[in-house]
């Protein structure tokens, strides 16, 4: 064994411009190969990493041969390693700045170039092809530019433009609608955001409905979702929701064609959202304590909270958490026929439901615009 | 014939109008900004509102303004480049001592909150909208990665970026200054040295929430219309 290894110590320490190199490879694995299996100290692997020593010591050699200068030679040699740190420091913080860039300016529609050729070719050898980059000529209008440029990726992608909304100053409230004269109709209010926005200026933009529930006809209002805002102080959604119900119940004048009618209204619970019983318990005394303020009867599930009275002929449903209905997720199931909502206020034609998107309660002008 | 408007949300990480070293991107600002404010009066049928967010200077005032009254605004977010203190640094000390001791307190969480918050209204109000990153640093990584989070939940914006040659040297100068102040510093704390590394990962965010989006990224490369 002994013999074996001298052997295979002689070998790796052979330069392989010998004509029995080949021989001597083989038989060096080989015999490497019986000194790990059979060996004492096999189990620690010992000529494996010998021989892989020894490898990094031919290696060496060969490369002070290439060199010129014993390698040992010039580890004894006085360093500059901050001199040598700086210059590989520099060049690569240029490598790395580089490949952010190219990374950086991958999932840009367009990358504006601000300097000619000379940024073109730059982007170009960033990975960026040349149809996303956008000369910008400072000399000229830069608003403009840029507005073309937005142009241009609507142009690009018009399969994957969803139908922009119709602000709500846009829509034509105007005579009745050809068709829907005599018709009645329900406005569904949703994503109301109870705690977003002011409190206040969504209770006129209720009240400025008035008039309008009133020449369209409509003889019932569902308020679909987010009568309990999650992620908004519990104090400040019960306050808006307050203020809203309030408006609302001077709404509910117009679709009753009384004085004033009881608000009925009826909640329903999504179990997976409210399926906390202290959570239940604060919702159900502070629509009781509501009921009651504002003389109106709240149906909570099989609960009858507030004044109980025989059921009023114009009820106002008001369905509580049922999902995202920005996306027109489960909305269907709350209004059968109603999808996402191409537009802040429409009227849906099949289920001749007037569709108000919550959102527009949160803006400033809404009252202004209904008035 | 009906005028279209465009909002467009963009993110600088040098202040304007002194931005330093980059004196073609201070132009390019400078006309994006008088172009929004004095549009000609003849019949142009397009008008272009610009919401800026641009680097705060150290102990000043939040700058928000809205986009209701004027053309081109600014919000101002912590700069990377300035280290901001907690509350209880200052306990018992004068502001400059605090200045060159403390921790950055990753504002990234506040950074993205107004971004999401500016972005959210201006669609609200169902206006289109682009957002544009001026510069590839902190900010213009946070402008990025509105888009890219838009992107994938299937309600995409227009993104474009702005790229000029110089400003490759000017964050290798800095990436160089920022290792040579950590290398020749012999008595480097702890807290600087921590300053210096944030600096350093802020100059150059990691992009590493890119895994997270990589529906949406596969979905840019393959189309040449990302959104």
């Amino acid at each position: 064994m002994l013999y074996d290894v001298r052997m295979l110590v002689n070998h790796w320490y052979t330069l392989p411009n010998q004509k029995s190199y080949r021989a001597n490879k083989r038989w060096g694995r080989f015999l490497l190969w019986l000194a790990n299996v059979g060996g004492r100290h096999s189990h620690h692997q010992l000529q494996g990493s010998l021989a892989a020593a020894s490898g990094l010591r031919e290696l060496t050699q060969i490369l002070a041969m290439c060199v010129g200068v014993p390698l040992e030679e010039i580890w004894k040699r006085p360093f500059s390693s901050n001199s040598l740190a700086a210059c590989s420091m520099a060049e690569g913080s240029g490598q790395m700045v580089r490949g952010y860039l190219a990374k950086f300016y991958e999932p840009c529609d367009r990358v504006f170039n601000l300097e000619g050729e000379a940024g073109s070719n730059d982007l170009q050898s960033l990975g960026v092809p040349r149809s996303k980059v956008v000369n910008i000529d400072l000399t000229a209008n830069v608003g403009q530019q840029i507005f073309e440029t937005y142009r241009s990726i609507v142009d690009d992608s018009i399969s994957r433009i969803s139908p922009k909304r119709t602000k709500l100053s846009d829509f034509e409230w105007g005579p009745a609608l050809p068709g829907y004269e005599s018709t009645s109709s329900s406005l569904a209010m949703s994503d109301l955001h109870l705690g977003d926005g002011s409190g206040t200026e969504r209770a006129q933009a209720t009240i400025a409905l008035k008039p309008h529930v009133e020449r369209l006809n409509i003889d019932c209002i569902d308020i679909v979702g987010d009568l309990i805002q999650r992620d908004v102080p519990k104090v400040v959604s019960a306050r808006h929701r307050e203020t809203f119900l309030s408006a609302l119940q001077h709404l509910s004048g117009s679709t009753s064609r009384n004085e004033k009618s009881i608000i009925s209204v009826k909640v329903e619970v999504d179990s997976s959202v409210l399926a906390n019983s202290k959570r239940m318990l604060e919702v159900q005394k502070e629509l009781q304590t509501f009921a009651f303020k504002i003389g109106g009867r709240i149906e909570l599930g099989d609960m009858t909270l507030g004044i109980p009275n025989d059921a009023p002929q114009n009820s106002i449903p008001v369905y509580m958490e049922r999902g995202n209905h920005d996306e027109g997720e489960r909305l269907e199931e709350v209004i059968p026929g109603a999808k996402l909502a191409p537009s802040m206020i429409r009227l849906d034609k099949s289920s001749g439901v007037l569709f108000c998107h919550g959102n527009i309660w949160n803006l400033p002008e809404v009252p202004l615009a209904l008035k | 014939m009906e005028q279209e408007s465009l909002v467009v949300v963009c993110g600088s990480d040098l202040s304007f109008p002194n931005a330093e070293a980059a004196d073609l991107l201070s132009r390019f600002l400078f006309q994006l900004n008088s172009s929004v404010n004095g549009r000609p009066i003849n019949a142009s049928t397009s008008c272009v509102k610009a919401l800026c967010f641009v680097p705060a200077p150290y102990g000043s005032e939040a700058l928000i303004q809205s986009l209701s009254n004027h053309a081109c605004v600014h919000h101002t977010l912590p700069c990377p480049s300035i280290p901001i203190p907690r509350g209880a640094d200052f306990i018992g000390r004068h502001v400059s001592q605090v200045e060159g001791d403390v921790h950055l307190p990753l504002p990234d969480a506040y950074r993205t909150f107004q971004m999401q918050q500016a972005i959210r209204s201006q669609q609200r109000a169902g206006e289109p909208l682009m957002l544009h990153s001026h510069t590839p640093g902190m900010i213009g990584y946070h402008v990025r990665r509105e888009a890219l989070k838009r992107r994938y939940r299937s309600k995409p914006i227009p993104f474009v970026a702005t790229h000029w040659t110089r400003y490759q040297p000017f964050v290798e100068t800095r990436v160089v200054e920022i290792v040579d102040a950590l290398r020749s510093n012999q008595s480097l704390t702890f807290n600087e040295f921590f300053t210096h590394g944030g600096l350093l990962e802020r100059l150059i965010p990691a992009l590493h929430e890119d895994q997270k989006y990589a529906p949406a990224l596969n979905a840019c490369s393959t189309t040449s219309g990302c959104w």
